[in-house]
């Protein structure tokens, strides 16, 4: 499963049967997957005794988003850190979710949600988390544009503008995109609007 | 109601009727009061200011006026030319009337308050009763403020207080019965005459439970809960500004002064003090800041209880030891 | 509630689940007063954005049953001002001031770790006296850190004088800070390779004698507030969080340390000269709030102890690696820095495609880590609790948010 082909090969350690992590230059072990042995990689390390999830973070290039995880083990005698990298076809930005395997990763990958636009298959919440809900692109593309910037209030004319007007990042994953949120609207925080009055715009 | 023979004397020979006299009297002493209690108000703001700079190692208000003395009637002056808001959904007429009722009582508690020897307005035989009932009324205020604000914080502050202001009202009550069993009285001229030896030698753990009901019932930390900044914003008030937040503002004083002098009348011995007769007032007043400034010495030190605590220490802790309290009493008395 | 409904009950031998039809029939019939006419919901309340305990721009909204908070549903993204994306149109050094603004309590670390991570990358070598003044500040960034987080959690818990006191030590550390880098809250003081200036004639001395003093009035202000009766009651037991949950939920830095997690940068994965200096990593085991409120008391005195040492062995020398220009262009690579921050695992994640600018920095903030935990963590608490918990967990919203 490990890639042998990484630059600056360093040490190397066995995990567990099939899974090695080699050390890399600047950032230390790392375990590089495909996708779709992602989840499996990650229960391997999960139950190697990496317990503790630091951070998911996308990388934009041209045909693909990769993305690494950094876990870290508070159980094995040497304290390791692995930085777990995989890559994802921005033709089709879906991955496995680590939800369930580390509670932790909830917010991050919704972080890379908001701003890559991947989606994490099984995340329990999948909203945008720093941008409002109705934003339109993920800014952190590198093929990103604020042209269209909506304007911050609720109103669907300007994200239908918006939309129609221009066709910024990647057509086709965006739109899939919005499919997955249409029904995931932040219904709770609706509701809530309605009952409450404090901070609300809505009674003032 | 307070006329004396003399003055009944000179009304009849003018051919003033008796209920104008009452009525006139009864007016001067309105204003007279209220010119006390804004007059100590302004002191104790100017005190509490200065006092909980002391604590904080800062200077306190020093701008306006010398060492910033000053300093209320500039804030004074803000708060009254402020605008007048309402939220949009407030009840407008409870949220009109909360301040008032909240102020009216506390101010009118220092009616029965005697300030020296013979110095009182109405020397109530009840005056005790008096006293604790009707500043218990300012909590039906608060309750409408927190419901006619429209604001959850509110709501929540005002319910915080109601539950808070009943719970503490009993063992307070408790407290001072030992004293009315050794004084004899519920007059507080006659509790007061009584002291040759102060109550809070005579009664050390009703002045505790005194002490700590009269904090709960004046919101004051350990057991601000109604109006916690760092969980309800401002509790009751959140909604208020300008002039009625001042009402507010200045009720809280004017209690905060009321259970001062209230704690000098009931265990510190009023008016007695050395020299003359007519020093006494001096010494009440004496004795009263003195409190004063141990409740801000207990309100800038220590943190905040939570509800549930408040609770249990009110009905768990005080309401037993203010019985103990009685039973104690009662049997040294008939010891003795 | 009357003789009627208790017989009719016994009769009907209910239990829990009929109970709502027999009120029903009973209502019908007008024998009782029917409980549905009382509506009793859930309230949801509007904690933030603007709130005085919002630690600045959280957003959380509070479903609360008379005092006891059930449901937490947080809101973050108010200072969200995407310091991701302006990396990339920045150069490496242009970068370091945006840093400053991240957690604007700590920003000295901040600092650190991206100059670390940018060190990482280009493979540059501080040198040693450069790494001496970084401990000190970086401690002293610490102690300031965890000064202003006591003085929050007393003033929190309702404790208004201690809040002072607190931010008049803080004050020492700011002056301090004025006299090494000329500001007092956004430094831009570590720089890539080393420090922007040595520290001034006497400095030394001052801090020396700053953290003499401390050390000396930590004594009566663990006391005061820590040892307060009333405050103890209001932390211990509150919010408990197991070792499993702590690293589940992904804490790091003193929430996750006081569950028993012995995880400190500094010791885990050695940086600077932290190996040759001697100190405890503080850990608690009942992961409440008291014990989230007593590690960082308790690493301000190792802090201390730190810095002592650190001044003691400090060698003379340049403070910055040679031949780094303002402008440079690091091998295409990757390059992982991260510093135990006062807020915990704090790391910088760049990659360089080989131009002057960076192709992607991802910061990794423990602010954000710890504060996802505070639904699990204080559901089921009381109002006063769950503000208390959030301030145990000491996020900076300009770290969260980023």
């Amino acid at each position: 499963m490990s890639d042998e082909n990484i630059m600056n090969q360093g040490n190397s350690e066995e995990i567990s049967a099939g899974i090695k992590i080699v050390e890399e230059k600047g950032i230390g072990y790392t375990l590089t997957v495909e996708r779709e042995d992602l989840f499996k990689a990650a229960s391997a390390l999960k139950e190697a005794g990496f317990d503790l999830f630091l951070f998911v973070s996308g990388i934009d290039y041209p045909e693909s988003i990769k993305l690494t995880y950094r876990v870290y083990s508070s159980k094995r005698q040497n304290k390791l850190a692995v930085m777990l990298k995989t890559e994802v076809p921005k033709s089709d930005p879906t991955v496995d979710s680590l939800v369930p395997l580390w509670s932790a990763a909830n917010w991050h990958e919704r972080e890379t949600y908001d701003l890559y636009g991947v989606i994490f298959k099984g995340h329990p919440d999948l909203r945008r988390i720093f941008l409002p809900q109705d934003w339109v692109g993920y800014p952190l593309r590198k093929d990103y544009s604020d042209d269209h910037m909506t304007v911050m209030d609720d109103g669907k004319k300007d994200k239908d503008k918006a939309a129609a007007k221009d066709k910024p990042a990647a057509a086709a994953p965006k739109e899939s995109a919005e499919k997955q949120d249409a029904p995931e609207q932040p219904s709770d925080i609706a509701d809530a609007n309605e009952v409450s009055t404090n901070g609300s715009d809505k009674n003032e | 109601m307070l006329s004396s023979t003399k003055l009944l004397e000179f009304a009849s020979n003018y051919g003033i009727p008796v209920w104008a006299l009452d009525g006139a009297i009864a007016i001067v002493f309105a204003v007279v009061l209220f010119a006390i209690c804004a007059i100590s108000v302004i002191i104790n703001v100017y005190l509490l200011r200065k006092i909980s700079a002391d604590f904080q190692l800062r200077y306190g208000p020093m701008h306006v006026g010398w060492h910033g003395s000053l300093q209320l009637f500039a804030d004074a002056i803000k708060l009254l030319t402020k605008e007048d808001i309402f939220p949009s959904n407030a009840d407008r007429w409870i949220f009109r009337l909360a301040p008032v009722v909240t102020f009216v009582p506390a101010y009118l508690g220092f009616l029965v308050l005697p300030i020296g020897h013979g110095i009182v307005i109405q020397d109530l035989n009840v005056g005790l009763l008096y006293i604790l009932a009707i500043p218990a009324i300012g909590v039906a205020g608060i309750i409408m403020a927190g419901f006619g604000s429209y604001n959850k914080y509110a709501i929540i502050g005002s319910l915080r207080s109601a539950a808070q202001m009943v719970s503490y009202e009993v063992p307070r009550a408790l407290s001072i019965i030992g004293i009315v069993m050794i004084a004899g009285s519920a007059k507080l001229s006659s509790i007061v005459g009584a002291q040759h030896v102060w109550y809070i030698i005579l009664q050390p753990i009703a002045f505790v439970v005194f002490l700590v009901s009269t904090l709960a019932e004046i919101n004051s930390t350990p057991f601000d809960l109604p109006e916690t900044e760092s969980e309800l914003v401002n509790g009751y008030y959140t909604e208020y500004s300008g002039m009625r937040f001042m009402f507010f503002f200045f009720a809280e004083y004017v209690a905060l002064f009321a259970a001062a002098t209230l704690t000098t009348v009931l265990f510190l011995g009023g008016w007695h003090g050395p020299g003359p007769e007519y020093l006494g007032p001096i010494w009440f007043t004496i004795k009263t800041f003195a409190m004063i400034w141990v409740i801000m010495w207990i309100k800038w030190t220590l943190p905040r209880f939570r509800i549930d605590q408040v609770m249990d220490l009110g009905w768990k802790v005080l309401l037993p030891l203010a019985l103990i309290n009685v039973l104690i009493t009662g049997l040294v008395m008939m010891i003795i | 509630m009357g003789l009627i409904k208790m017989s009719k009950l016994e009769e009907m031998k209910i239990s829990n689940h009929n109970l709502s039809e027999l009120e029903k029939d009973l209502a019908l019939n007008g024998e009782v007063e029917s409980t549905e006419d009382i509506v009793t919901e859930e309230l949801a309340i509007h904690f933030g954005p603007q709130h005085p305990s919002a630690h600045g721009v959280f957003h959380a909204i509070f479903h609360v049953k008379g005092e006891v908070v059930t449901k937490i549903e947080p809101d973050i993204g108010y200072l969200h001002r995407c310091f991701e994306k302006i990396a990339e149109n920045r150069t490496y050094t242009q970068f370091i001031p945006y840093t400053d603004r991240m957690d604007y309590v700590a920003s000295m670390t901040n600092n650190w770790a991206y100059c670390m991570a940018v060190e990482k990358l280009a493979g540059i070598e501080v040198p040693e006296r450069a790494e001496h003044i970084r401990v000190i500040v970086g401690e002293l960034q610490r102690i300031a850190s965890h000064l202003v987080f006591l003085s929050t959690a007393g003033s929190e818990a309702g404790a208004l004088t201690p809040f002072v006191y607190f931010f008049d030590e803080r004050e020492g550390i700011l002056t301090l800070y004025e006299k090494i880098c000329g500001a007092r809250l956004t430094y831009n003081y570590i720089r890539i390779g080393g420090v922007r200036a040595d520290a001034p004639e006497g400095w030394l001395d001052d801090t020396l004698a700053f953290v003499t003093r401390l050390k000396k009035r930590m004594y009566d202000y663990d006391r005061l507030v820590l040892g307060n009766y009333i405050f103890k009651k209001r932390f211990i037991g509150v919010a408990p969080f197991s070792a499993e949950q702590a690293l589940d939920w992904g804490l790091t830095g003193p929430p996750l340390r006081s569950t028993g997690v012995s995880y400190d940068v500094r010791r885990s994965d050695p940086y600077s000269v932290y190996p040759r200096l001697e100190f405890d990593v503080v850990v608690k085991y009942k992961g409440d709030n008291y014990d989230r409120a007593c590690i960082r008391s308790d690493e301000i005195k190792q802090s201390i102890r730190i810095i002592e040492q650190a001044i003691e062995q400090i060698p003379e020398g340049p403070v910055k690696a040679d031949g780094i220009a303002k402008v440079f262009k690091p091998a295409a690579g990757e390059g992982y820095g991260h510093v135990e921050s006062p807020k915990g695992d704090l790391g910088f994640y760049v990659v360089s495609d080989g131009t002057t600018k960076p192709y992607r920095v991802k910061i990794q903030g423990p602010s954000f880590g710890n504060l996802q935990a505070l639904p699990a963590m204080s559901e089921g608490t009381y109002i006063g609790d769950v503000v208390l918990t959030l301030g145990t967990l000491d996020p900076v919203f300009g770290e969260v948010d980023r």
